[in-house]
């Protein structure tokens, strides 16, 4: 009996030799298009950051240069197909090098993620299901220090739920007038409005339930009335992530940054959070 | 050495040609040069090439025993649009008429023109020698030179090199210092030896040195002291008749008034100009305007003497003020005085001279403008040190020494190079985010609590 019991420590040792030889962390997506348009959002933001990985999924947080703006992001392991990560890793990536990783990738391609314990390199893996092309990159990992801010879960007094594209119309027409917008969400409805050299502008969004299109509702949920104003070049900076979500939400409560969230499949997403202007000036 | 001399009979100084080496015969293969000489000069006058007292090198003189030595000034440079000279032939007169061409190309034409205008039609009649272009357009212009700076040099050599004090060395007659340096040289025996031009070189002799008489000849030395106030009385002289407008303009009129800016750093600039002597006259005349112009300026910045109060107050021209008006003079005369020193004297003995100019309180007096110009170092350096207050640049170039600046430039440099390699790490965006106002945007870590590297950081 006592060997049996060896034996079976044995084999424990060498399963877990084995998962230090095939690597800590193994992450397949589907599709690359998820990741690439993940890192396209982000990248304009944030210069580097870290990948933080745990068996829950990927997170990520990083603050603007400015420290005025927020990004975090969840990529749950449901998200992807596999998902393995043994022990707690943290990837600092510089994230215009994984943009030019990441172009070498097909939207359609199955790209894995894969990295060793205590890595040196993170390992981007892309498949073609149609060709059987398989490719594959190292990118080289840095050392980031980034503090993390505990982010509590807020009851917003007001929170909107809109088309992504029409933000970003909005957003887009509105910086041609003013470098800051002035949201107002009241009961009547939420309006952007902004006030510049050559005039000024508002759009006004209203609650709207289409049966046919639902990808172009609107709801307005409002505890009390809200007006704060923001500049709107975070903003467009935060719609390039439009791609990666039909619907966004838009969070607000006087005196709090401004949520922006896009929701992904699987309970994952991507947030953007941006301190409200106060004072005088604009 | 003939000179070949054709002269108006009116006109003085006249205009003459000559060949170049006095070789008629070949002047079609050589070029003519133009000549400006005194007129009704000794048959005997001649070309000579002495050694030019300040630098030892050969140059051409024009020597008239009756008249003197005069020292041959090439004039082109500055007249740029003169590029070459026409000469045509006047039946009446024997002077050959000087005509000025601006463009070459219309020689022949302006030629045909004066010809038929003063009625000969030379170029027709194709007569030899009729009109005649000079390429170059240089005149060579006499001007006296005295005497006195030809013997220097050997007076200097024959007290001997040992002594300092003026005064010292031998008594030694004329010939014998004559004798000791001409050997070698044959023109300067022709100027030395001939007997009509030898009461001249006497009469220089007695300006600058001492003599005694020893029995049937005299005897001479060199006594720096009657240099200096021989010197002196010529600076005198030329301040008399008025400096050259540039000269004064530059060294006395602008010293004195308010420079707007280039103001260059010139320590201790109260004397180095005039004593100054290594270097060459060209050199040194830039120097003077610096450091003089660094005087001037820093009688802008300080507000107390009367010097200062008199010249800040001016933009327009010197003063009438008394102690600006001796200021003036004191400086015409220094300005030529080491004109002169700088330009005819060899630099050890320019440098004896300004020696003695400081010592001998016998000698006019330099001292008010010294005081002054001491005095205006002091508040300069006053100036110095309160400039900085409001002038930065000026501060850095003071405060630091060369080591330092070196070290701060490599440091910029790499500095440079960091964030040339960070921002090519960085997105167009990111860059475009760091241009965006955010002010009156707190920072995300007043809204929410840090909580450190988060669990998830490296195993």
């Amino acid at each position: 009996m006592p060997k049996v019991l060896l034996a079976e420590v044995m084999g424990l040792v060498v399963g877990s030799l084995l998962v230090v030889a095939t690597g800590m962390l193994e992450a397949r997506l589907e599709q690359a298009s998820l990741l690439k348009k993940v890192v396209d959002a982000i990248k304009d933001l944030v210069q580097d950051c870290n990948f933080d990985c745990n068996d829950s999924g990927i997170a990520l947080q990083a603050m603007d240069n400015s420290h005025v703006a927020l990004v975090s992001m969840i990529l749950k392991a449901e998200s992807f197909s596999p998902f393995r990560c043994d022990r707690n890793l943290a990837l600092g990536i510089n994230l215009t090098s994984l943009t030019k990783v990441l172009r070498a990738a097909q939207n359609e391609d199955i790209l894995t993620l894969k990295a060793e314990d205590a890595p040196d390199v993170v390992n981007l893996v892309f498949e073609s299901s149609e060709t059987d092309r398989l490719s594959e990159y190292d990118i080289k990992l840095m050392d980031i220090d980034q503090e993390h801010l505990g982010i509590p879960d807020t009851e917003y007094a007001a929170t909107i739920e809109m088309p992504s594209s029409e933000f970003q119309r909005i957003c887009r027409d509105l910086i041609a007038m003013s470098e800051s917008v002035s949201i107002e969400a009241s009961k009547d409805g939420v309006r952007f409005s902004c006030q510049g050299d050559i005039g000024s502008g508002s759009v006004t969004v209203r609650q709207h339930s289409n049966v046919e299109k639902p990808d172009h509702d609107v709801s307005i949920q409002l505890s009390e009335p809200v007006a704060l104003t923001f500049s709107l070049k975070y903003l467009v900076n935060f719609c390039k992530a439009s791609g990666l979500s039909t619907k966004v939400k838009l969070c607000l409560s006087q005196e709090v940054p401004l949520l922006v969230e896009y929701p992904l499949a699987g309970n994952s997403y991507l947030r953007f959070y941006l301190a409200p202007k106060i004072g005088d000036d604009e | 050495m003939g000179v070949h001399t054709r002269s108006s009979a009116s006109s003085s100084p006249v205009k003459l040609k000559i060949p170049t080496k006095a070789a008629l015969p070949c002047a079609e293969g050589e070029p003519y040069s133009t000549f400006i000489l005194p007129s009704n000069t000794s048959s005997d006058a001649r070309f000579v090439l002495l050694q030019h007292p300040r630098d030892g090198a050969r140059r051409r003189f024009y020597f008239c025993p009756s008249k003197g030595i005069y020292e041959i000034t090439k004039i082109n440079a500055n007249i740029r649009d003169l590029r070459s000279i026409l000469f045509t032939p006047d039946r009446d007169v024997t002077t050959l008429q000087a005509g000025k061409i601006e463009d070459e190309l219309h020689e022949s034409t302006i030629i045909g023109m004066e010809a038929g205008s003063s009625g000969i039609s030379s170029i027709a009649e194709n007569r030899p020698c009729k009109g005649y272009v000079n390429k170059t357009a240089e005149i060579f212009v006499a001007t006296p030179f005295d005497p006195v700076f030809i013997l220097l040099p050997l007076l200097d050599q024959s007290a001997t090199t040992s002594r300092t004090q003026p005064g010292d060395g031998f008594f030694r007659p004329f010939d014998d210092i004559l004798d000791e340096h001409q050997g070698d040289d044959r023109h300067l025996r022709h100027v030395l030896n001939d007997p009509t031009f030898r009461p001249t070189l006497l009469t220089a002799m007695s300006h600058v040195c001492d003599t005694v008489n020893a029995g049937d000849e005299d005897m001479y030395r060199l006594n720096m002291l009657k240099l200096y106030s021989y010197i002196l009385s010529k600076a005198r002289k030329a301040v008399e008749n008025g400096l050259p407008a540039s000269m004064e303009e530059r060294f006395v009129t602008r010293s004195l008034e308010v420079p707007m800016l280039g103001v260059k750093r010139v320590e201790s600039g109260v004397s180095c100009s005039t004593e100054e002597t290594d270097a060459a006259v060209e050199r040194l005349v830039p120097d003077m305007s610096e450091s003089q112009s660094s005087i001037a300026s820093l009688s802008t910045s300080a507000s107390i003497s009367e010097i200062s109060s008199i010249s800040s107050a001016t933009s327009i021209g010197i003063v009438d003020h008394a102690p600006s008006e001796v200021l003036c003079h004191l400086q015409r005369l220094r300005t030529a005085m080491s004109f002169i020193t700088t330009s005819y004297l060899n630099p050890i003995l320019s440098t004896k001279l300004a020696e003695l100019s400081c010592d001998s309180k016998a000698l006019p007096d330099f001292a008010p403008l010294d005081e002054h110009l001491q005095h205006l170092a002091k508040l300069r350096a006053e100036a110095l040190a309160t400039r900085p207050l409001s002038d930065f640049s000026r501060k850095r170039n003071l405060g630091e020494d060369d080591e330092a600046a070196g070290d701060r430039a490599e440091k910029k440099r790499k500095q440079e190079e960091d964030d040339k390699k960070k921002r090519s790490q960085e997105s167009r965006g990111v860059r475009d985010l760091k241009k965006v106002n955010v002010s009156g945007m707190k920072k995300m870590s007043d809204f929410f609590a840090k909580k450190g590297p988060t669990a998830t950081s490296k195993a």
